[in-house]
């Protein structure tokens, strides 16, 4: 049974506020580098031509069945202009990776607290996007060649993307990407290396930089995504937590982050979280969050994460994607199956896969699309 | 929640953008903003 985009926008609104819907909405974690294999195009060449890829992804969304999605690739051409060193596109295909960095020094840590976005510029910029600050006009054209390329990629994808999700009546769930602070002082300013050892010698600091970090995320997310609503809403990976004691975590990574999320959620807006790896040691503290929460697993049961915080906060996540490359079809449905049954009844459930789908060895097509379609079927409440 | 950055020239209550007088507030604030606005979400952006 096709729903309509009205139909599948209810639907979705409703397991956010984690009431009951007609049916367990599918979200789609298939990334277009996925459709742009499976469509059979070269993923080079698709990277770089955005219309290749919607035109990938509306053949996806053709042959595999899902109520909404939402994306934004790392376009190679934009990375080329402006020499990122923080995010790399690899030499056989141009599919963006993303090394160890480290923008900001310790000794630095003062400069950046006073003035976050000027130490961001001054500093930090300069280390990871050399080509931005050459001397005299070059660095300058530089930096229109990044922006020109940045407005040209997203606005042509976006606009693609806006028939193909009309034609096939999906929703685009997802508008603006941000961090929680303690994250963004670790992904490019400090790196893994870095924030681990400042974690141990310099707790001060490390904290007074989150609290530096917290109004340009609330900003960001303002201007990212300037009308609140249910959906689209803001999309938030958290990285580092996993790797953390509790103790530190309460400390230095929860304040900042929970305000952030309450501030957010206050003014209107929903946020989905990705609670990258195993959350169990946290689930006291995720109760502290509020309904406008989109808590999305990767390796935590949702039978327990249901029991825990599903009263308050939507659920969605946790559908291991190896089984979908390794298992049989029928197991693959039998998995999910037992997901559905513990994570659905009541409503606040939203069914999606583990982690994105990056590429067809991810994958194997028969089976994403076996899944997707018992679950569109299976999924209605009775 | 506001940031306030040396770098970024927003139109602050009773600081009047240079060149503008207070009663032009209404006619260029939103669009200066808007830059503003814009070029800080860039740069973030390359942070993410």
């Amino acid at each position: 049974m096709k729903l309509t985009a009205e139909q599948r926008k209810e639907m979705i609104k409703k397991a956010i506020m984690c009431e009951q819907p007609e049916r367990v909405p599918v979200i789609s974690k298939a990334e277009p580098s996925y459709a742009i294999e499976y469509a059979g195009y070269d993923l080079k060449t698709a990277l770089w031509d955005p219309e290749m890829i919607v035109k990938a992804t509306d053949k996806m969304y053709t042959d595999i069945y899902c109520d909404a999605g939402g994306n934004m690739p790392r376009f190679p051409l934009i990375y080329k202009t402006n020499s990122s060193r923080a995010y790399v596109p690899r030499e056989i295909d141009d599919f963006v990776q993303h090394p160890e960095v480290a923008g900001l020094e310790v000794d630095e840590y003062d400069k950046y607290i006073a003035d976050p976005f000027k130490c961001i510029v001054d500093t930090v910029l300069p280390r990871l996007y050399p080509a931005l600050v050459k001397d005299g006009m070059e660095g300058n054209l530089n930096i229109l060649r990044a922006m020109i390329a940045e407005n040209q990629m997203k606005s042509q994808y976006l606009s693609g993307m806006a028939a193909v999700e009309k034609k096939h009546e999906i929703i685009n769930i997802r508008r603006g990407a941000i961090e929680a602070p303690f994250d963004f002082v670790a992904d490019l300013l400090r790196g893994f290396t870095g924030i681990s050892k400042d974690v141990r010698r310099d707790q001060g600091r490390l904290l007074a930089a989150t609290e530096a970090t917290l109004p340009l995320m609330y900003k960001l997310a303002k201007i990212l995504n300037p009308n609140p609503g249910t959906i689209p809403f803001i999309f938030m990976p958290l990285h580092m937590p996993s790797y953390m004691r509790t103790k530190d975590f309460e400390k230095l990574y929860w304040p900042t982050f929970k305000k952030l999320i309450c501030d957010l959620v206050a003014d209107g807006y929903t946020i989905q979280i990705f609670f990258e790896k195993d959350w169990s040691r946290y689930y006291e503290y995720l109760q502290e969050l509020p309904t406008g929460v989109i808590a999305y697993f990767e390796d935590d049961d949702l039978g327990v994460v249901k029991q825990k915080i599903g009263h308050k906060l939507c659920i969605m996540g946790n559908y291991p994607i190896t089984m979908l490359r390794l298992n049989t079809k029928q197991e693959c449905i039998d998995k999910a199956k037992e997901i559905v049954d513990k994570a659905a009844p009541g409503g606040g459930y939203l069914f999606c896969m583990d982690k994105s789908i990056l590429d067809l060895s991810d994958a194997k097509p028969e089976n994403l699309i076996a899944v997707s379609e018992f679950v569109h079927e299976y999924g209605v409440y009775k | 929640m506001e940031i306030k950055s040396e770098l970024l020239k927003y139109w602050e209550d009773g600081k009047p953008a240079e060149g503008y007088k207070a009663d032009e507030e209404n006619i260029v604030k939103v669009p200066l903003h808007a830059v503003e606005d814009q070029l800080f979400a860039f740069i973030m952006g390359l942070m993410y």
